[in-house]
């Protein structure tokens, strides 16, 4: 048989390549990308979800030891991502369902609400889901390591540059945990905050504000996600703290707010735990991110919260009574997809 | 799936040992092929499979008629009916809208509003290849030039061979049919070949195509913020995205149906280095322009009726080309304005100059064969900004902005690292030009350790410069 020798060849020719793929495979780690490491754990007992915020401002390992005093003892790990990426909705859901260990009990689910990640965007005319196109919709495989999926057809830099990194490249300002914890040092010199939170403003105020669109689609997975994770353990909604200038933007964009979360958690009997109020007594690295230090003392106040006994049952609201709920959307393929999802 | 995905890495090795050491009969191997190349195109969305299978059957049985009677007027009958199949799946699904659309512009035009039912449907992937696959079937059996296939395995296998059945080419069943037909054996020296090919065909695809559309898509983005030189290099590099994307593909198609001792047809032949638009014809998706010479030019008359219907029949040609290529009359612009560069050599007779392979075997070409070089290069950059832009005034308005004084001002976008890529690329094209890609031949003369160390240095370019990943330009045609 011919075949033979030319595989035997064929794999002498590829020892190389392999071992060097296997290497970049092994190398790759929390200074790869900000998202990477967070699919090489395994299912996750205890969960934190929301977008960049809750990324960069909810430290796994503080919760865990705060609660760890209360004689709570998790594993907690950080899966929220950005905007873009992991607002509420079909495809975080989808997600999160993977990230999931079925057999979590008495975790705790941190899910961080803002009106931007209960919000779509408005494109042309056309309400749009961005993160049904991103990467997360795609990935199968979120509890693998090395996570070969994600390297090899997610990973938006050549490959090689995770084995050699490029001197030029000389960014180290990201670091993400493997708790999930995105840990970003910034220059934290008044001059530097100011442009930051300036540019920041202007983005949110001019691109993203007049674009971004209540949804009830996003609201609906919000509930979905509760849904799921409440079997598991115990779930708390966080607003956390913003600066003024955001809040007031927020209260721009949904203006009942906080009685949508009180109202969702009244119904679905979870604890919530509004931050927002004092927005600028907090240090952020631009307009909204807390800063490292304040992000372990709102984290240490969400685990006390969490430490605190269960909620107990309130008046039940149900589904028909979201005042803010029904609106334009109903018809939206995402919705659809929730409504025909479990609940 | 996509050739350059970690599904196709899993799934051709798979297949690839299953034809080889399990399936060692014929009839087993095109079974085995079948089925493979069915996952591989319901790995997208097995619902289109459906298609595939009827468009199938269709020719498979309008081929055993066709054969079994001597009726003209039945045989004609059977033609149509393949025609209009075939062609109803492909207008219902890629053109229905674009005509319901136009036809209730004409009608508000005339202060007539119409209101059309539009589709809200998905265009299957590679549904314009395998239709005009299946077409040339049945037409070259009505022709008595072929004989119907009497094996419904081998007649599917045919038409949905995994390798080429979303991208191309375009083959015909007279080149491809029989290869199903008869015993296949492995051929080390043709599965070294099929290898090397795809190597070549990842570097196009991944290196040069997929660098080339990131730094080209925002400047189309925002096209209006760019100057003419900036704008004219992102109109050179989607040339070179457009190529290497769909050149590419066809590189791994073939070598990649060479490892199942399968020859395809070549599908471009350096097409850069073309000297006028007629060479740049006969080398760029050949087995496309071949399909509409031998299935539409010929039957229209050819060149045989005079210069006149020459004519005529040439720009039917470039127009329902463009068309074929997308419902958006971006695409129809494409082929009118490429029958405007070659009309001129046809009416003067010039049009087959240049029909063997650039500069004999001289090392560069001449003054003369450059300046020609460069001009059919830059009508075809011109052409490409309609094939890119989203509708026809944004094609013109990005021609004129780039026709403005600012074109001869320094680029506000430039790559050194993707130029320095795009030389390595052109020498190796260039060196290889004489064979059927461009590494074929460089090292063939080399010490096996010597030939490794490039094809290394070709896998290490991949690695180290592989682009942002972008779906083949040409699944959506």
């Amino acid at each position: 048989m011919k075949t033979l020798p030319f595989l035997r060849r064929l794999a002498l020719f590829l020892v190389i390549p392999i071992a060097a793929l296997l290497a970049i495979l092994f190398r790759a780690d929390g200074s790869t990308d900000e998202y990477y490491l967070r699919f090489t754990t395994p299912p996750a007992t205890s969960l934190v979800l929301g977008t960049s915020r809750a990324a960069q401002g909810i430290q796994p390992h503080v919760l865990d030891s705060v609660l760890a005093e209360a004689g709570i003892h998790v594993q907690t790990m950080n899966y929220a991502f950005s905007m873009g990426l992991s607002q509420y909705g079909p495809t975080y859901l989808n997600s999160v369902r993977k990230k999931l260990a079925p057999s979590a009990r008495n975790g705790v689910f941190v899910l961080a609400v803002d009106p931007w990640s209960l919000s779509a965007t408005r494109v042309r005319g056309r309400i749009e889901f961005e993160e049904s196109a991103n990467f997360l919709a795609k990935m199968d495989l979120v509890n693998m390591h090395p996570n070969i999926e994600y390297l090899l057809t997610v990973y938006p830099k050549p490959l090689l540059g995770i084995l050699v990194p490029d001197p030029r490249a000389n960014d180290k300002r990201l670091l993400l945990h493997e708790d999930g914890w995105l840990e970003v040092s910034v220059p934290m010199d008044p001059a530097s905050v100011a442009h930051r939170r300036t540019e920041k403003l202007a983005e949110y105020r001019n691109e993203r504000l007049p674009n971004a669109v209540p949804s009830n689609a996003r609201i609906g997975a919000l509930l979905m996600t509760i849904d799921l994770l409440k079997p598991h353990g115990r779930v708390l909604l966080v607003r956390l703290p913003v600066s003024d200038a955001m809040l007031e933007m927020e209260n721009e964009l949904m203006p009942h707010f906080n009685r949508l979360i009180d109202l969702i958690a009244r119904h679905e009997q979870v604890d919530q735990l509004d931050l927002s109020a004092n927005g600028d007594a907090w240090t952020y690295t631009d307009l909204h991110h807390l800063y490292t230090a304040d992000g372990a003392r709102v984290t240490a106040m969400i685990a006390r919260k969490l430490g605190e006994s269960p909620p107990a049952v309130r008046g039940v609201v149900g589904h028909d009574r979201y005042p803010m709920l029904l609106g334009t959307e109903r018809s939206h393929p995402a919705f659809t997809v929730l409504e025909r999802g479990s609940r | 799936m996509l050739f350059n995905s970690l599904d196709f890495a899993i799934f051709l090795p798979l297949v690839f040992l299953g034809y080889w050491f399990v399936f060692r009969r014929r009839r087993s191997q095109n079974v085995f092929l079948l089925v493979a190349s069915y996952v591989f195109y319901g790995w997208w969305d097995p619902r289109f499979l459906g298609l595939i299978v009827l468009s199938s059957l269709v020719d498979y049985i309008v081929g055993l008629r066709l054969h079994a009677t001597g009726s003209a007027r039945i045989r004609r009958g059977l033609l149509w009916t393949s025609i209009i199949a075939n062609l109803g799946i492909l207008g219902t699904f890629k053109y229905f809208n674009f005509f319901a659309g136009n036809l209730e512009g004409l009608f508000s035009l005339f202060g007539r509003p119409l209101a059309l039912t539009h589709l809200d449907i998905v265009l299957p992937v590679g549904i314009s290849f395998y239709t005009f696959q299946t077409m040339s079937y049945t037409i070259d059996v009505y022709r008595r030039q072929l004989e119907p296939a009497k094996d419904i395995v081998e007649f599917f296998a045919y038409v949905s061979f995994f390798p080429q059945l979303v991208a191309g080419p375009i083959e015909r069943a007279i080149n491809l049919l029989p290869q199903f037909q008869r015993d296949r054996s492995f051929d080390r020296a043709k599965a070294v070949d099929g290898l090397r090919q795809i190597l070549w065909g990842l570097f196009k695809k991944v290196v040069i195509a997929d660098n080339a559309a990131t730094l080209a898509d925002p400047i189309f983005d925002h096209y209006e913020l760019h100057g003419g030189s900036t704008l004219l290099f992102a109109a050179v590099l989607f040339s070179f995205q457009i190529y290497c994307d769909f050149s590419g593909y066809s590189d791994i198609a073939l070598g990649t149906a060479r490892l199942f001792g399968f020859d395809l047809m070549q599908n471009f032949a350096f097409p850069y280095f073309s000297r006028d638009i007629a060479e740049f014809w006969r080398r760029w998706h050949i087995s496309l322009s071949t399909w509409f010479r031998d299935y539409l030019y010929i039957p229209l008359g050819g060149s045989r009726g005079g210069l006149a219907l020459s004519i005529r029949n040439t720009l039917i040609v470039f127009l329902v080309s463009g068309f074929w290529h997308g419902a958006n009359w971006t695409f129809v612009a494409w082929g009118a304005l490429h029958a405007l560069f070659f009309l001129p050599l046809l009416i003067s007779g010039r049009n087959r100059r240049h029909v063997a392979a650039p500069v004999g075997n001289s090392g560069l070409p001449s003054a003369r064969e450059l300046v020609g070089m460069l001009f059919t290069f830059g009508c075809v950059v011109i052409a490409w900004v309609f094939f890119r832009s989203a509708n026809v005034e944004e094609a013109i308005d990005l021609l004129v902005r780039m026709c403005s004084p600012s074109l001869f001002s320094v680029p506000d976008q430039f790559s050194k690292q993707y130029i320095t890529l795009l030389i390595f690329f052109l020498v190796v094209e260039w060196s290889g030009r004489h064979g059927s890609y461009g590494l074929q031949h460089i090292g063939a003369r080399w010490r096996s350790w010597a030939r490794w160390t490039l094809y290394y240095g070709v896998l290490f370019l991949i690695f180290r410069f592989t682009g942002q990943g972008h779906e083949f330009i040409y699944f959506q045609f």
